[in-house]
């Protein structure tokens, strides 16, 4: 079969993968932008929340709503303590940006075997009866679950670029995000921003963390490959302009998708950092930049 | 002391001597230079790969290999270095991050050279210093080695190399400004810092005899940061001593009996907790003179 035949499911490959890597890369994006930290324990966040899905579904049996609701909580409180508990102190300590990457993978590192140790090392699923059956668009295959995939990270980035861009409180952030000090001094309020902006990462890494477990299996050493994916899609899309690791994610998708047609699929994690790298050197600035940025930038 | 008490202290002795290698070459990159070099657990992987694979293959003695072992090591990263040095920092941990993903996505899928997730096993340690090797002169081997590249990371610190690798670190316009060009500094120190981690990989092959895509990676980098922050991180005593420490603790928990699924986790999160306590309370190190 040549790329061409394939090319229908290799589209719709590309809109499942590509929609949940960009959700990954919007809230690693948003936090690296936000809260100056390089979040590597991004992707076991939103293991948590894949692994709380799991549990509430598999072996409490709940409705599939409380339990999505319940998991996007503990990721969201998982989050806040993280802020409250650690960053607020590094931030007030003024640690240097080479120690918040060191305590980022210890805390990635920690919730890994956090997750090892309480839920074992198999390999675990979401079960959703309900959401499996496949039917056919353009000549290509899908199930329910990976529409919703590829659908749901559009309403929740929507959501968030109109809260970014329009409302007062998203605004405001931005302001944060360009030129903190001068921001403080026109009286916004860094912290109440530093949690608004851990609170809706923490939403987004659960849901993005839910959708992964629903359509593929959830180990605890996936979280790491999370937040690689999240990074690539970060600093290929545009690594100062948040709304561009959108874009990212949905490339990093065609090229994983591409190459996993020629290449075995084994290669896959690989292929994420080649892309990297090639980008890091052509254009280090990603897809998006802003000209401006490059003198600020620190 | 009796024979069993004796073996368990050279096999702790052993690793210990294994992990200061590993230490000693991040405090190289991390610690004298400032760059924020993660490679070092990939570059082990890588060359522990390459010295069991040349062992096998060619039937050449153990000082033959890790030499060969450690030269890839360094050539390997100064390689990345070159490619990736001009990135700012936070960047230039990433990309050195994400090349431990590189080698072991290659370890595990070139599978007719590295046997894939299998591993190679019944790698030789045919020593061409100490005939028929037992654990002792393994031990001594060990101690001998790693003692010797200790020595020569603390007389390169306080070398003039040392002191424009400490300038860089401390302040790097400075640096440029005396008309130091940082760019082929910062590439030195990543060829000495992978030539240590390739050291480090080969004793790794050799005297375990086994090696597999995971034998160094995530965990090493969460230990082998630890130690360093621990000891201090500017200070090559200090990491020595810090490599110490975070391989005795988890050997204590060994008498609580744990079963070994509870053990290796519990050890991870030591280690990362750990690695949060120092940065947060004492960021310059246990060991670290005052002041810096």
């Amino acid at each position: 079969m040549g790329v061409f035949e394939a090319f229908p499911q290799l589209f719709l490959n590309t809109l499942i993968t590509g929609g949940l890597y960009a959700l990954l890369g919007f809230g690693f994006s948003l936090t690296l932008n936000a809260v100056r930290i390089l979040p590597f324990f991004f992707g076991g966040v939103s293991l948590i929340g894949a692994y709380m899905m799991h549990l509430l579904r598999d072996v409490y049996d709940l409705s599939i709503f409380v339990a999505l609701l319940l998991s996007v909580c503990s990721t969201v409180i998982f989050n806040i303590l993280l802020n409250n508990f650690l960053f607020r102190q590094f931030r007030q300590k003024k640690a240097s940006s080479f120690n918040m990457i060191v305590v980022g993978i210890a805390i990635g590192i920690f919730i890994e075997n956090l997750l090892l140790l309480s839920f074992g090392p198999d390999v675990k699923t979401i079960p959703l009866p309900r959401f499996q059956a496949s039917f056919e668009i353009f000549g290509g295959y899908i199930t329910l679950i990976q529409l919703i995939i590829a659908l749901a990270s559009l309403p929740i980035l929507g959501l968030s670029l109109y809260i970014f861009y329009k409302r007062f409180c998203g605004i405001s952030l931005r302001a944060l995000i360009d030129q903190p000090e001068m921001a403080q001094v026109l009286g916004l309020n860094a912290e109440k921003a530093f949690l608004l902006i851990f609170t809706v990462v923490g939403i987004i890494a659960g849901l993005s963390g839910i959708l992964y477990g629903a359509e593929y299996n959830i180990e605890p050493f996936v979280g790491v490959s999370l937040t690689i994916k999240a990074f690539v899609a970060t600093v290929i899309g545009g690594k100062d302009v948040v709304p561009a690791a959108i874009l990212g994610g949905y490339l990093l998708g065609a090229i994983e998708n591409l190459a996993s047609f020629y290449l075995p699929s084994s290669f896959k994690e690989g292929i994420s950092f080649v892309t990297m790298f090639i980008f890091l050197l052509f254009k280090p600035n990603g897809l998006v930049s802003l000209k401006l940025r490059e003198e600020t930038a620190g | 002391m009796s024979g069993e008490l004796l073996n368990y202290l050279q096999h702790i002795g052993i690793t210990v001597c294994i992990y200061v290698l590993l230490c000693l070459s991040a405090t190289v990159s991390v610690g004298l230079t400032g760059s924020f070099n993660l490679a070092f657990p990939g570059l082990a992987l890588l060359g522990a790969y390459c010295s069991a694979l040349i062992s096998i293959h060619f039937a050449f003695p153990f000082e033959f290999c890790a030499i060969l072992a450690a030269a890839t090591g360094g050539l390997t990263g100064l390689l990345l270095s070159a490619v990736s040095n001009r990135l700012k920092g936070d960047y230039y941990a990433l990309v050195t991050f994400g090349f431990n993903y590189v080698v072991l996505t290659i370890a595990l899928n070139w599978e007719t050279m590295t046997n894939g997730a299998l591993g190679i096993t019944n790698i030789p340690f045919e020593s061409f210093l100490f005939q028929d090797t037992n654990q002792s002169k393994t031990f001594i081997l060990l101690g001998l080695i790693s003692a010797l590249s200790v020595i020569i990371v603390y007389k390169v610190k306080w070398s003039p190399l040392g002191r424009v690798l400490a300038s860089i670190r401390d302040d790097e316009l400075s640096c440029i400004a005396t008309g130091r060009d940082t760019y082929y500094f910062k590439n030195v120190s990543a060829f000495y810092s992978g030539v240590l981690a390739g050291l480090s990989g080969s004793l790794y092959a050799h005297v375990i005899s086994y090696v597999d895509p995971f034998s160094f990676g995530l965990h090493d980098l969460v230990f082998v940061l630890g130690a360093v922050f621990l000891g201090g991180v500017k200070s090559v005593g200090g990491s020595v001593l810090g490599a110490f420490i975070l391989t005795i603790i988890p050997e204590l928990l060994r008498f609580l009996y744990l079963p070994a699924s509870v053990l290796g986790p519990l050890r991870q999160m030591i280690y990362s907790v750990t690695l949060i306590l120092i940065i947060w309370f004492r960021p310059t190190g246990l060991f670290a003179k005052g002041g810096d």
